[in-house]
């Protein structure tokens, strides 16, 4: 009876409610999946998603407890647990709205609302499935990670016919800016609104210009979008980004704002505000987006306890310093409790003790995060280590403080606006020379291990050089530099030796590292089509 | 009684009376398709009358949030054939009752950006007019031209009366609660058309009697 069907596919159906389950899997039966799985949550969901591929995935949005559908998406895709043209679909209430769920980055393919039948089902699965079916060679190709051949195919496809094509003409834009190739993707999407207002092109323009480093004509994309939709929180939150970037905090902060009335679930966003208004001296707008970006994070990928010191700091510069106490003790006795949850808490502690003036409490805090920090080898963002920092200055442990900055300087070594503010925290500790010593000691050690692994590679050493920068990079996972350097010595090494199988999996990841510290380096750009290369070369 | 306005008082009726006709007609297809051949056709026919009144109230909540400044369209690249085979899929057993028979003339991959929720009503609003007025044949043809999507339905019915052939921003004016039709559907179509803009070009829909002999035409212009 059906044409089509989901031969070859496997499917995840995730729902809490048994009936619901069964369900859809007598819906499913006529399609002849290849093979159909059931998951009650968002962790059996997880958990079949990084054991399986699979193809399809049907997603109720509420699950009760533990996440939530777009919680379930937004892992999946940002792990990569989920390949290229895989279909998810989301299962709503029929009054959810889009916005209610939050995504900002991560939109299902579909959304089908409760009750639905069997064939609305059915058509929405073909549907979406036919569209993703236009990407068939393209995808596989992103997923060997080939996208210069990727979008080679996009542009053979785009050239047979230009309509239609709208799938294809995304995923060419996104591989344009994926590869670093910003001016031929300003070009294209420049090419694509001449003819046409298409809202997508103009979001993915806007931050085409973002990218470069030009503000004024990225605002001016996303407020153009935002005047024809004010519900467009994609625009609203890259309007935001760059109001930030050009330091208009106080616009910045009334956009997340409004963006936040409209749709409040996302810890990310929460998190944006918070940080941009307790910079701005609005405090009670901080401490409620802290709040809510630690809830909302409790059980989302982007969830980041270190949330817990701003709320507390937020707290404090409003003189609400019993409150804050009792926030941690809230969060200690209603969350899970994690190596990560300890740490944070006994910083954001440490904290209210500095502020309040008791040594003591403070440096039992300090310990017991350390002690954290180095059982289970945790780095800390740079926020908390600037926050720490400041707290062992205060009480006067420079011995502790060093080895913050230390780690610090190493992943950021680079970063001249940090290391300022670094230097800051040690002169208003009346400890400059100390301060400027550290850094400089840091930088030098930093440079010369760099150094090190560069010369080995240069004078032919490349083994050497690739285990020394593989080495070092464990020391420090976040050191951009370090983590390009490793991948530069095996994609050296690949080319003298043309043997790809040991190193070109390895030195994606490096290059994927290096780039997700620091999005902004070129480096990741040149050496990510050395790496495409040599894969095509050996394909 | 002055404590809400009466336009969101409607709305919020009409929401609620629309959640309730969902529910009616989600009953009335579990009967129909547990129904014998011989009262199959009719329960089929209710089903039909049940989901245009669904329509139309899905239409109205629609105006109301475009008058509220609410809604917003929103545009995909369609393929304007499987729109047109979905938009007129329940009509066909609905006009082959009366013995009209509806050709459709599409080419294959012609696409174009659109809202398909809003043209969906539209045609249909368009469709459920000819329903009356058609005698035998009903014909609807897609193309492109000078850069907008036409589509074009034509009837071999007597044809619009004059008063209906003035130009179209009037429909609105011209609501009747004499007849039984109040035009709503058409003002709707002509709605829903003009929220079709692509930069400066909006879109609109013609009414005249160039259709099969002289009967009517709908012409719809997207850019």
């Amino acid at each position: 009876m059906n044409i089509w069907n989901l031969k070859n596919k496997s499917v995840l159906v995730v729902d809490d409610y048994d009936k619901m389950r069964a369900l859809m899997r007598e819906i499913l039966a006529p399609l002849a999946a290849d093979k159909i799985m059931m998951a009650r949550n968002g962790y059996e969901a997880i958990e079949l998603l990084e054991k399986h591929t699979i193809d399809i995935v049907l997603c109720d949005y509420k699950l009760g407890n533990g996440k939530d559908g777009q919680q379930i998406l937004e892992e999946a895709r940002h792990r990569n647990l989920l390949n290229y043209n895989a279909v998810f679909i989301m299962i709503t209430a029929e009054n959810t709205s889009k916005m209610v769920m939050g995504a900002i980055d991560y939109l299902p393919d579909d959304y089908i609302s409760k009750p639905f039948t069997p064939s609305q089902l059915q058509n929405r699965l073909e549907k979406v499935l036919n569209k993703k079916a236009k990407l068939d060679n393209i995808a596989a190709a992103i997923n060997q990670k080939n996208y210069s051949s990727a979008i080679a195919l996009c542009e053979q496809k785009l050239h047979e016919s230009s309509y239609g094509q709208t799938e294809v003409l995304k995923t060419k834009g996104e591989l344009l800016i994926k590869l670093g190739r910003l001016d031929d993707a300003e070009y294209f999407y420049q090419t694509l609104l001449k003819e046409r207002n298409i809202p997508w092109a103009r979001l993915a323009l806007g931050q085409v210009y973002f990218k470069k480093s030009n503000y004024g004509d990225a605002a001016i994309q996303f407020e153009s979008l935002m005047q024809e939709c004010p519900d467009n929180i994609a625009a609203q939150d890259w309007l935001a980004n760059t109001l930030e970037k050009s330091g208009e905090c106080e616009r910045c902060q009334a956009v997340l704002e409004k963006a936040i009335q409209k749709s409040p679930k996302s810890s990310t966003r929460q998190r944006k505000l918070a940080a941009i208004a307790l910079q701005n001296g609005a405090f009670d707008i901080a401490e409620k987006a802290y709040e809510s970006a630690i809830s909302e994070g409790r059980n989302s990928c982007f969830g980041n306890m270190a949330d817990i010191s701003g709320l507390v700091k937020s707290m404090i510069s409003q003189e609400k310093i019993e409150e804050a106490k009792k926030a941690i003790e809230h969060i200690k006795k209603n969350y899970k409790k994690t190596d990560e949850i300890r740490l944070h808490t006994a910083l954001a502690s440490s904290i209210i003790h500095r502020e309040t003036n008791e040594p003591e409490q403070c440096k039992q805090n300090l310990d017991a995060a350390f002690k954290l920090m180095e059982m289970q080898s945790i780095e800390l963002d740079s926020e908390s280590a600037l926050d720490v920092t400041q707290t062992c200055l205060a009480v006067n442990n420079l011995e502790l403080a060093g080895k913050v900055v230390k780690q610090l300087v190493s992943n950021h070594f680079d970063n001249a606006k940090l290391l300022d503010q670094v230097k800051a925290l040690y002169e208003k500790a009346g400890k400059l020379d100390e301060g400027e010593a550290i850094i400089e000691r840091s930088k030098q050690e930093i440079i010369s291990i760099n150094n090190e692994g560069v010369k080995l590679a240069q004078e032919g050493k490349l083994e050497q050089s690739i285990n020394f920068f593989a080495q070092a990079a464990k020391g420090m996972p976040n050191n951009a530099t370090i983590n390009f350097n490793a991948a530069y010595s095996m994609i050296r090494q690949m080319q003298t030796t043309g043997e790809i199988s040991k190193y070109l999996p390895l030195s994606r990841q490096f290059l994927e590292q290096g780039h997700k510290i620091d999005p902004h380096n070129q480096k990741y750009f040149q050496l990510i089509k050395l790496a495409e290369e040599l894969s095509s070369k050996a394909a | 009684m002055n404590c809400v306005d009466f336009s969101t008082l409607l709305a919020s009726c009409i929401h609620d009376l629309k959640n309730e006709m969902g529910i009616l007609i989600s009953k009335m297809d579990e009967i129909a398709h547990a129904a014998t051949d011989h009262n199959k056709t009719e329960m089929e026919q209710l089903l039909l009358q049940g989901k245009n009144v669904n329509d139309h109230l899905v239409q109205l909540l629609v105006l109301y949030r475009i008058n509220e400044s609410q809604y917003y369209p929103y545009f995909a690249e369609t393929d304007i054939q499987v729109f047109l085979d979905e938009t007129l899929a329940h009509f066909y057993p609905l006009f082959a009752q009366k013995h009209i028979t509806l050709t459709v003339n599409c080419p294959k991959d012609l696409y174009w950006h659109l809202d398909s929720d809003l043209m969906r009503g539209a045609i249909g609003n368009i469709m459920h007019n000819l329903y009356a007025h058609a005698r035998s044949n009903v014909t609807i043809a897609a193309r492109t031209d000078n850069q907008a999507l036409v589509i074009q339905i034509k009837d071999d019915g007597p044809g619009y009366p004059d008063e209906m052939l003035q130009p179209a921003c009037h429909h609105q004016k011209k609501f009747s609660f004499k007849s039984s039709n109040t035009g709503l559907g058409l003002y709707f179509s002509e709605i829903a058309a003009q929220l079709h803009c692509n930069y400066d070009k909006k879109g609109h829909i013609a009414l005249s009697n160039n259709g099969i002999n002289g009967g009517g035409c709908v012409t719809v212009v997207l850019p």
